[in-house]
Order: C-alpha cells, then sequence, then structure tokens
C-alpha cells in the first residue's frame, strides 16, 4: 500500500459494491427478460390451444416478435452475469424441449373443440411449456436479491 | 510487515482498476464500452489499467463482431479471480480486525 495510501479499506469497499451494484442491476434485467419471455410464451399456449382462431393468428405473430425481441436483446447485452451466463443454456435447452412437448400435443392430441377437462389440460400444458422460463426468472431474482 | 495493509495487491489496490476487478468479479464477461461508462474514464485511461492486469495474468481480453460492430469482452482470469478474492479477505481484515479463533 505504497502508492495508493488515499484509497483507504473502507473505501475500497465501498467502491467494490458500487461496481457490483452495477453488474446487479444488469441482472434484474436479465431476470426481467426471463419473465417477459415467460409471459409472452404463456399467453401464446395459452391463445393457440384454447383461444378463437383469430386470436390463435396475432398470437403466432406476438409470439414471432417476442422471439425477434429477445434476441435482440441478447447480442445487445453488455455484460453477462455469471449465473445469468450458465442459466441461459440450461434454460434455453429446457425450454425447446418443454414447447416441443407442447407443440407435438398440440398437434396429435388436443382437440379442436376442447371441452372443459381439454381445457384443463390446454391451461397446464401452456405452464409447462413456459415453466423453464419462469424458473429462470426466479433463480435471477432470488440471486440478485442475496447478492 | 505485520499490518494487514502491506499484504493489498498493488496491481488492484488502485482506483480505476480496483472497479474493473470488482466488477469482472461479478460478471462473467463484460463489454469494455460497459465498464468505460460505468467507472467514467477515458478509453484510453481504460486500455491502460486493462493492460497492467491482462500482463498480470488477472484479466482476459477478447475481441469480435456483433453484425459488423467490433467489440472488445473482458473476463477474469482463474488468477485474477482468486487474486480479487484475495484482496478482499484482507480489506475485510483491516476494516473489521482479524478473525477470532
Amino acid at each position: 500500500m505504497t502508492d495508493h495510501d488515499d484509497l483507504s479499506a473502507d473505501a475500497a469497499l465501498r467502491e467494490v459494491d458500487r461496481a457490483q451494484e452495477s453488474v446487479r442491476k444488469s441482472s434484474r434485467r436479465g431476470a426481467r427478460f426471463f419473465l417477459a419471455m415467460w409471459l409472452g410464451s404463456t399467453g401464446y399456449w395459452l391463445a393457440t390451444l384454447l383461444g378463437p382462431e383469430t386470436v390463435k393468428n396475432y398470437a403466432g405473430l406476438a409470439i414471432g416478435a417476442l422471439v425477434v425481441a429477445g434476441g435482440v436483446y441478447i447480442v445487445r447485452q453488455r455484460v453477462y452475469d455469471r449465473l445469468l451466463y450458465r442459466l441461459a443454456f440450461s434454460v434455453t435447452w429446457a425450454f425447446m424441449g418443454t414447447t416441443v412437448v407442447a407443440a407435438v400435443y398440440n398437434m396429435f392430441l388436443h382437440p379442436r373443440d376442447p371441452g372443459p377437462l381439454w381445457g384443463v389440460a390446454g391451461v397446464l400444458v401452456a405452464l409447462i411449456a413456459s415453466a423453464p422460463l419462469l424458473y429462470g426468472a426466479v433463480r435471477m431474482f432470488r440471486s440478485t436479491g442475496d447478492r | 510487515m505485520s499490518h494487514p495493509r502491506h499484504a493489498l495487491d498493488e496491481i488492484i489496490h488502485a482506483p480505476v482498476r480496483l472497479s474493473i476487478m470488482a466488477m469482472l468479479a461479478a460478471a462473467e464477461t463484460v463489454e469494455f464500452r460497459f465498464l468505460r461508462d460505468t467507472i467514467e474514464v477515458s478509453d484510453s485511461l481504460l486500455s491502460k489499467h486493462i493492460h497492467t492486469l491482462e500482463k498480470a495474468g488477472y484479466v482476459r481480453v477478447e475481441k469480435g463482431f456483433v453484425g459488423k460492430r467490433p467489440r472488445t469482452w473482458l473476463a477474469l482470469t482463474d488468477q485474477g479471480r482468486s487474486a480479487f478474492q484475495d484482496y478482499t479477505s484482507i480489506l475485510r481484515q483491516i476494516t473489521e480486525g482479524p478473525p477470532r479463533p
């Protein structure tokens, strides 16, 4: 501690907190991104499985726009939080898996005019299809709250 | 030479380099412009300090493109992460006193 005696230990610790808070802010944006994708995905599957024909068409457009916005967000990101970096791969793969399951269900099992029981099944499928995104959002929010 | 302040890493214990290390320690990778805007320093000063940290083996610099735009990404090496952990634990020893047995 010869060259920088002016930087006290307290001041150094405060600067560590301040600098790391800026990274945490970025992580919270990542959590909100997962949350927005979860809402969009759940809405899309509910509309696709249970909504009228016109709503289904709009839902397709809306989810397309959301995916494009998600891609732009990821490319423009300037900080990759350690947890977000690790979660991004597992959440994306899990989400692709649940989306395939929901698509298969929609194509082969779900009837054109679903009764109340099929309605419940549709809601369950919509929730399962989007669950990895909610998991990602909760993990990120918890992590930024803990640190 | 028993006071913990003598054990502080001189490379990290400088205002700009400390900010760089703290941000990189909390992140996987950080883009050069984000560091510059958050720490509020010029490109040249930031580059100079990054070069010092890179030479010490604490920081890894990766250059790439997003579309046609060049981007510089920075990350801590394992050595840098461990040096930063040691540094912050010494700071805590100074502020809180030595750990009780």
